[in-house]
């Protein structure tokens, strides 16, 4: 014990700027949370409360609508204690589980939100990333459907929608015919029916868990019957009308598509109450400049556009969403950084494609999860399921498959029903789910800090001539991000930046600099010389120069004070200096 | 006297301008159903109007007619306000209106928005389409800070011109007081530039670029919106009644057919074929609807008088939206379209009237009222400023002449629409002895009127419930066919085979049924003898 602090204390004599901030990086967590498991509504309710109760005051918890079910749409927003400044600084959005299925997403916004109140303290680029910036986080945006994935019987795939009845076979009944838990395991699989005549498959002599498709011109033993379920509505269809029964994720307005061009778009954009209840919140926020929406699965960082018949993104963005993206895959191993409608499928109404488009905020959907990081990349799918079942007994001894089960179906009679739990595929395997976690929070945090960071480079003010001055001010961008996308300017969905000069002064004129160093030009704004609107914003790790011709009071040099105001970079203000 | 009560006060003490009285008096009289007609709430405040024949009305088909989407569009409000009263005549002489209105029923749905139309009516007269939302047009931060203002204190927002090297309008050669594009293909040049009258509140060099409003309520439906432009709303709907409206039709599914009042207008031209590429929404209808369209739309143009229409690419329209997403028949009636004019009609400058507004120039002048002559004007920014131009809505007051005559032809429109919806029937119903006690049934199942059973895009956007066919033998038992199946189209003819083969061990009913929320029921029953 001893030589640790002995050499913690050489550290600190040697680096005495630290001494304020080091603590040791091993000390025992304020909070102590499960990174193993999927918390359900209840569980995750009280992970915020928690971790709310134990903040200090740097996490507000409060619900921003409710779901169909009536569960409260919980948001998170750090920031720092007491700070006016919250309402203006640069904002990071998180959100996570639009698809009710793809649960791992939630336990990532949790980490961030534990991982970042843990360090506040801790670690210095922690510190200095929640002195800048708020994060607001929505760990679930689709609670009945976590819910119902969770303690309902689904497979990997099932549960993806809301719980809103939707008539999905137009027969003028709502939900009457999803999937039955036939042998009470929790879980949908599949149903096999042996046949004297016309089978498909036969039980795979290799291992007699699987079934094997057999050549075309050979009869099978058995017939698959799809997924577990009953014909509850006697229409002669399984399972064709379950719950919900649409995608929460194709409900935005930009690019909408109606439902029968873009499955599960809805009736219209926001028509569902977890949708509009985060549009208005989005749109509420202007500072919010970066944003984050967790999916599963296949290791993928994507961005926008959704379809190819979307207008394209300007050269300027793409840029900032290259280096951000491929810093990302250096950072997620298995993920690739790809574009939602080139290098996946065509996504019509999507969420981050609309906050983009609609209200310029940069944003990824990263899709959780790559089979290739749990050790080995797998085959096509007869041989997936053999391999996955080798890895899934060696690593998870065996936690995912369920041996065939007979069972008495009411239409087919004797049948049998077995596979593979709804908890192998699209979510990790619990022992992975904190790396999972921790590496995408570190994605997402590197993101948060490429946010507008504003500053003012050179600032002068010299004379011109009798009591005409002339005052010329750099505006800097650290972040990678601009404080304007180039397709909101283009598009007008974001505010000018605004440049004002005030104080003991009169502006005679206000502008730009343009042009290279060697042939720059004075570009006057015509009107209002008083609020300078920079409809460009600050350039992702740019500068823009500004200029204004003043008059000073009774001839004196003018004094006041010079502001930048960027809904997406913040306010910055810095007084006149003395003239040269 | 607190600032509440000497505010009240002084509303009380000030005249109501004789529009606003005129609004006041419609409003009032939306507030109850006329007679024969029965009330059903749409949203808060605002009340729907079913018109039928004996019987609940609410289960059938309906036609159903929406105005005042726009507050500047008080015509539309007051002439949907008589069209209950009018259709009730009508169906007094008319046997088959008569006759569709016992299956059918007309919803008329006077004002969406009625509280907006109160606002809009404030002095001073102008064109108002937007609602009230608050919206940044200018995208400068400030809302709805640079709006027109009455600059000679006539109560009338008209229009301002001024002459500017880089304007891009003329005089029009066929009268000096009309503005007109110039053509630079026929080396003709622009030197005006005309804006509403106003001034720049906000000294940013532009006026009139952000007035109070609005969201235009008809360009605010999710089928074609032009989401990259200011007026249309930031989603759509965004706008409370519009999704009230949407919420209405969706939810109750009966609604059959769509008949729009108001500024649009898909009659007097011909129908728009769709032509986008596969994988989007149509922007138009599609070539399997334009046999029933293309009739359709031609009665309505013959009995509306319709002209001087464009081609009608969807933007947002609730009309665009009830044909491309809930797929019913939708028409947008303009109510009065561009008057005709006696033939030896000439404007001062001795030609004939040509254009729209030289039409309308016309009329003004005979009437000496409805345009303003151009005057000097002293404007703090716009130098040899002009003051003049048409008075906001004078169509619409010279088309309230008319008002009689309007709600007639509208009413009929709505009857060729009520009629025009197709009536189910099951047209034969029949059976054959096979022997054995096994019968053949064959039902045939039809629609007669002009309407198909489904219009195509409703199939295609599979936004109907299907026709639920049932088929019901007490007692016997069916060997083949479908004790319920679901139907969507009867094939060109309006016509379609449907049979069975049933068991009777003794003389037995067969009862075939057909039905849906769109189309109304049918159903007929057949005693089959047994063996």
């Amino acid at each position: 014990m001893r030589a640790p602090i002995l050499f913690l204390a050489a550290i600190l004599l040697a680096f005495p700027h630290l001494q304020a901030q080091v603590i040791p990086p091993t000390s025992r967590a304020r909070v102590v949370i499960p990174w193993n498991h999927f918390h359900d509504f209840a569980e995750m309710t009280e992970v915020l409360r928690t971790l709310e109760r134990a903040s200090d005051g740097w996490m507000r918890l409060e619900s921003i609508g409710r779901s169909v079910e009536g569960r409260e749409l919980w948001l998170a927003t750090l920031a720092k204690p007491g700070d006016r400044s919250n309402v203006t600084k640069p904002a990071m959005w998180i959100d996570a589980n639009i698809h009710g299925n793809e649960t791992q997403g939630t336990e990532v916004a949790l980490y961030t939100l534990w991982y970042l109140l843990e360090n506040r303290e801790r670690l210095p680029m922690v510190q200095e990333l929640l002195a800048r910036s708020v994060f607001f986080v929505l760990p679930t945006l689709n609670p009945d459907g976590r819910e119902w994935w969770i303690h309902g019987p689904n497979t990997e795939h099932s549960s993806r929608t809301g719980k809103a009845g939707t008539d999905n076979d137009r027969d003028g009944a709502i939900d009457e015919d999803g999937p039955d838990d036939l042998d009470g395991d929790g879980s949908i699989t599949t149903m096999r029916m042996r046949v004297t005549r016309g089978g498909t498959h036969i039980i795979d002599p290799d291992d007699e868990r699987f079934m094997k498709r057999v050549k075309p011109g050979t009869e099978g033993t058995h017939v698959l019957l799809g997924a577990e379920g009953i014909d509850n509505d006697g229409d002669g269809a399984v399972n064709e009308d379950g719950p919900g029964g649409y995608d929460m994720n194709r409900n935005w307005p930009s690019d909408w598509q109606p439902d029968w061009i873009q499955g599960g778009a809805g009736p219209y954009p926001f028509c569902w109450p977890e949708t509009e209840a985060v549009g208005a919140f989005l749109r509420a926020h202007p500072n919010i400049a970066a944003l984050q929406s967790y999916h599963n699965n296949g290791g993928m960082i994507l961005r926008g556009p959704g379809a190819e018949s979307a207008p394209a993104y300007s050269a300027s963005d793409i840029n900032v969403f290259d280096a951000l993206g491929k810093a990302g895959e250096k950072m997620l191993p298995h993920y690739r950084y790809m574009i939602i409608w080139k290098d996946l499928y065509t996504v019509h109404g999507g969420s981050i494609t609309w906050a983009f488009e609609n209200l310029g905020i940069f944003g990824f959907t990263n899709e959780l999860w790559a089979d290739g990081q749990y050790g080995v990349e797998f085959g096509d799918r007869e041989e997936f399921r053999k391999e996955r079942t080798l890895w899934d007994e060696r690593l998870e001894l065996g936690r995912n498959l369920r041996p065939w089960k007979p069972f008495t179906h009411p239409v087919h009679g004797p049948i049998e029903v077995g596979g593979f739990a709804k908890t192998v595929g699209r979510v990790p395997p619990p022992f992975m789910l904190e790396e999972l976690c921790h590496r995408n929070t570190a994605f997402t945090l590197h993101c948060a800090a490429e946010m507008p960071r504003l500053s003012f480079g050179e600032v002068h003010l010299e004379r011109v001539d009798g009591e005409l001055w002339k005052l010329r001010a750099e505006v800097r961008n650290a972040g990678l991000i601009p404080t304007i996308a180039d397709h909101a300017r283009r598009r007008g969905v974001v505010r000018p930046d605004i440049a004002t000069v005030s104080g003991a002064l009169e502006i005679v004129a206000a502008g730009r600099i343009s042009g290279p160093v060697h042939d720059e030009k004075f570009a006057r704004q015509e009107h209002r010389p008083e609020r300078l609107l920079l409809p460009a914003g600050i350039p992702s790790q740019g500068r823009v120069t500004l200029q204004w011709f003043l008059k000073g009071s009774a001839g004196a040099a003018p004094k006041g004070t010079l502001r930048i105001e960027a809904l997406k970079g913040g306010v910055i203000e810095v007084a006149l200096p003395e003239a040269r | 006297m607190n600032g509440l009560k000497l505010c009240v006060v002084l509303m009380l003490l000030l005249p109501l301008s004789a529009q606003e009285a005129g609004v006041q008096a419609v409003l009032e009289g939306l507030k109850q159903a006329p007679s024969g007609a029965t009330a059903v709430p749409i949203r808060a405040g605002v009340t729907g109007f079913f018109v039928s024949g004996a019987g609940d009305a609410e289960g059938r088909p309906v036609v159903l007619v929406v105005a005042g989407l726009n507050s500047d569009h008080l015509l539309g409000v007051r002439v949907a306000s008589a069209l209950p009263l009018a259709l009730q005549r009508l169906a007094a002489t008319d046997a088959s209106l008569r006759e569709a209105l016992e299956r059918a029923a007309v919803l008329v749905v006077p004002a969406v928005e009625p509280e907006r139309l109160a606002a809009a009516a404030t002095a001073p007269l102008r064109d108002v389409r937007g609602n009230a939302t608050p919206v940044d047009d200018d995208n400068d931060g400030l809302v709805d800070e640079d709006g027109p203002e009455d600059l000679d204190g006539d109560g009338i927002i008209a229009t301002l011109r001024w002459p500017d090297p880089e304007g891009k309008l003329m005089a029009s050669s066929e009268d000096p007081r009309l503005m007109v594009n110039a053509d630079i293909a026929k080396s003709e040049r622009g030197l005006w530039r005309i804006v509403s009258e106003g001034i720049d509140n906000d000294g940013d060099g532009l006026i009139n670029e952000d007035g109070p409003g609005g969201v235009d309520l008809d360009r605010n439906f999710a089928h074609g919106w032009k989401e990259s432009e200011t007026s249309v709303g930031w989603s759509a709907p965004s706008e409370e009644p519009a999704r009230a409206l949407l919420k209405f039709v969706t939810e109750r599914g009966n609604v059959a057919a769509v008949f729009v009042l108001g500024h649009r207008d898909n009659i007097a031209t011909t129908t728009r074929k769709s032509d986008t590429a596969a994988g989007l929404a149509p922007n138009g209808l599609l070539a399997e609807d334009l046999p029933w369209a293309n009739g359709l739309t031609e009665d309505l143009r013959r009995i509306l008088g319709a002209n001087d229409g464009a081609e009608d690419a969807p933007d947002g329209g609730f009309h665009h939206w009830a044909y491309g997403q809930h797929g019913v028949p939708a028409f947008a009636s303009r109510v009065a379209y561009r008057p005709e004019l006696p033939a030896d009609a000439k404007l001062p400058s001795g030609s004939a009237p040509s254009s729209t507004e030289g039409r309308w120039l016309f009329l003004a002048d005979q009437r000496q009222e409805g345009f303003l002559p151009w005057k000097k004007l002293s404007h703090p920014t716009l130098r040899d400023a002009e003051l003049g131009g048409f008075v906001p809505r004078f169509a619409e007051k010279l088309a309230s002449e008319r008002f009689d005559a309007l709600v007639e032809a509208q009413a009929k429109a709505v009857a060729a629409l009520v009629t025009a919806l197709p009536k189910l029937q099951v047209r034969t119903l029949s059976s054959k002895a096979l022997g054995g006690g096994v019968h053949e049934v064959e039902a045939v199942l039809g629609t007669e009127g002009r309407l198909p059973l489904f219009t195509h895009m409703a199939r295609r956007a599979r936004a109907t419930r299907s026709l639920r066919l049932e088929f019901a033998v007490q007692g016997g038992r069916i060997l083949e066919g479908e004790k319920r199946q679901h139907v969507d189209d009867l094939g060109p003819n309006g016509m379609k085979k449907f049979r069975w083969l049933v068991h009777c061990p003794g003389p037995l009913d067969v009862r075939v049924t057909a039905g849906a929320p769109r189309t109304g029921t049918a159903e007929a029953t057949l005693r089959v003898e047994g063996n």
